[in-house]
């Protein structure tokens, strides 16, 4: 008998094809022994391991499973993403940080435009000898302010 | 997991009898947060869980990890759980998909047995006898129960999985393709390969206890 054969058989025990097909594996069946023997075995072997699965029981107590389950639920929830607080905070810094990295840039980019400002700015303080500054900087302290600016060229 | 309530901090009045309560019943609450509930529900499936696990590794130690992992996987997808099937079929798929996803990583390990090679070149079937007949005629329920353990037990993990898959989760062909990734037609030919080889198994056992 040819696999193809077999495996129609199969599906007709199995309950797997359509009205036509099941009609011509019943022929098949009626007027063919081999045919008929192997539907039946099949059969048989099928309602028999359907009836008999085999049984197996946790090799462990009631309690002891359980508090191992309990301690991967706990490990579980504690690796799992940070809940409604943790969110928000994270939807706050989905904004932040871009904000924050494109406003470092527009600093960086419009530094030298500002140097003018900054001057007129530092005009009103002075240059401190205190401190032995590198020869492309420039120190400026203003005493009423208490604030030092360190300009590097 | 302990921000969910838990039956200890309810008033004694609203204390929840969970013994004799549903399956469904004892699910609404577990999807509530209630881990008591959730617990009997362990306590009353985790044989027949970890019997599925049993079944499908044939390693105890491997099949008590996929069972707790299954619970603890049900645990945190509770709230996907409709009742659409019974709890009981919900937590066996879980733990089925488990055992598959574990079988899949170990063949990425080990080279599969050349039985199984030539089986899905369809080399194996040509070469075994068509002729299936009632290997079962004639014994005892119990012990009928453990030839059957026994026969498949040495099957390959391809076609025990499809064999369990349709005999004891009652699945059909396009149910299983899909869960294994794997056409119609080779759940069609390993299902029959696993029940001859299976028939051949219980008959070769028979034929050994009699002698």
């Amino acid at each position: 008998m040819k696999t193809e054969t077999c495996l129609e058989i199969q599906a007709y025990v199995d309950g797997e094809l359509d009205a036509s097909r099941r009609a011509t594996v019943e022929h098949l069946c009626a007027t063919d022994p081999e045919a008929r023997q192997l539907s039946e075995g099949l059969a048989a072997l099928r309602s028999a391991v359907r009836a008999h699965e085999p049984e197996f029981q946790v090799p462990e107590t009631r309690e002891f499973y359980w508090s191992q389950i309990q301690r991967r639920m706990s490990a579980a929830s504690a690796a799992a993403p940070v809940t409604v607080a943790g969110s928000a905070w994270t939807q706050w810094m989905r904004w932040l940080v871009p904000l924050a990295g494109a406003a470092a840039v527009v600093s960086l980019l419009t530094l030298p435009s500002r140097e003018g400002q900054a001057t007129a700015t530092l005009a009103s303080m002075s240059p401190t000898p205190a401190y032995a500054a590198p020869a492309s900087s420039i120190i400026y302290r203003s005493d009423t302010d208490g604030v030092t600016v360190h300009w590097i060229n | 997991m302990n921000k969910r309530p838990s039956s200890a901090s309810m008033p004694t009045s609203l204390k929840r009898d969970y013994v004799p309560s549903a399956d469904d019943v004892l699910v609404g609450w577990a999807q509530q947060g209630d881990t008591e509930a959730f617990e009997q529900l362990v306590f009353r499936h985790r044989d027949k869980i970890y019997a599925r696990a049993m079944l499908m590794m044939r390693n105890e130690e491997e099949a008590l990890d996929l069972s707790q992992e299954a619970w603890v996987k049900s645990w945190q997808r509770l709230h996907q759980f409709q009742g659409d099937s019974s709890f009981a079929t919900w937590m066996t798929r879980i733990v089925i998909n488990l055992c598959l996803d574990q079988i899949r990583r170990q063949k990425k390990t080990r080279s599969e047995s050349i039985e199984q090679l030539e089986e899905d070149a369809g080399g194996v079937e040509r070469q075994m006898p068509v002729e299936i007949i009632n290997p079962t005629e004639g014994l005892e329920k119990t012990e009928l129960r453990s030839r059957i353990d026994e026969a498949m037990s040495k099957l390959t993990d391809a076609h025990r999985a499809v064999l369990i898959m349709h005999e004891f989760d009652g699945l059909q062909y396009k149910e299983i393709a899909d869960r294994i990734g794997i056409s119609i037609g080779t759940v069609m030919s390993r299902l029959f390969y696993a029940r001859r080889r299976l028939a051949s198994l219980l008959q070769s056992l028979r034929r050994e206890r009699t002698e």
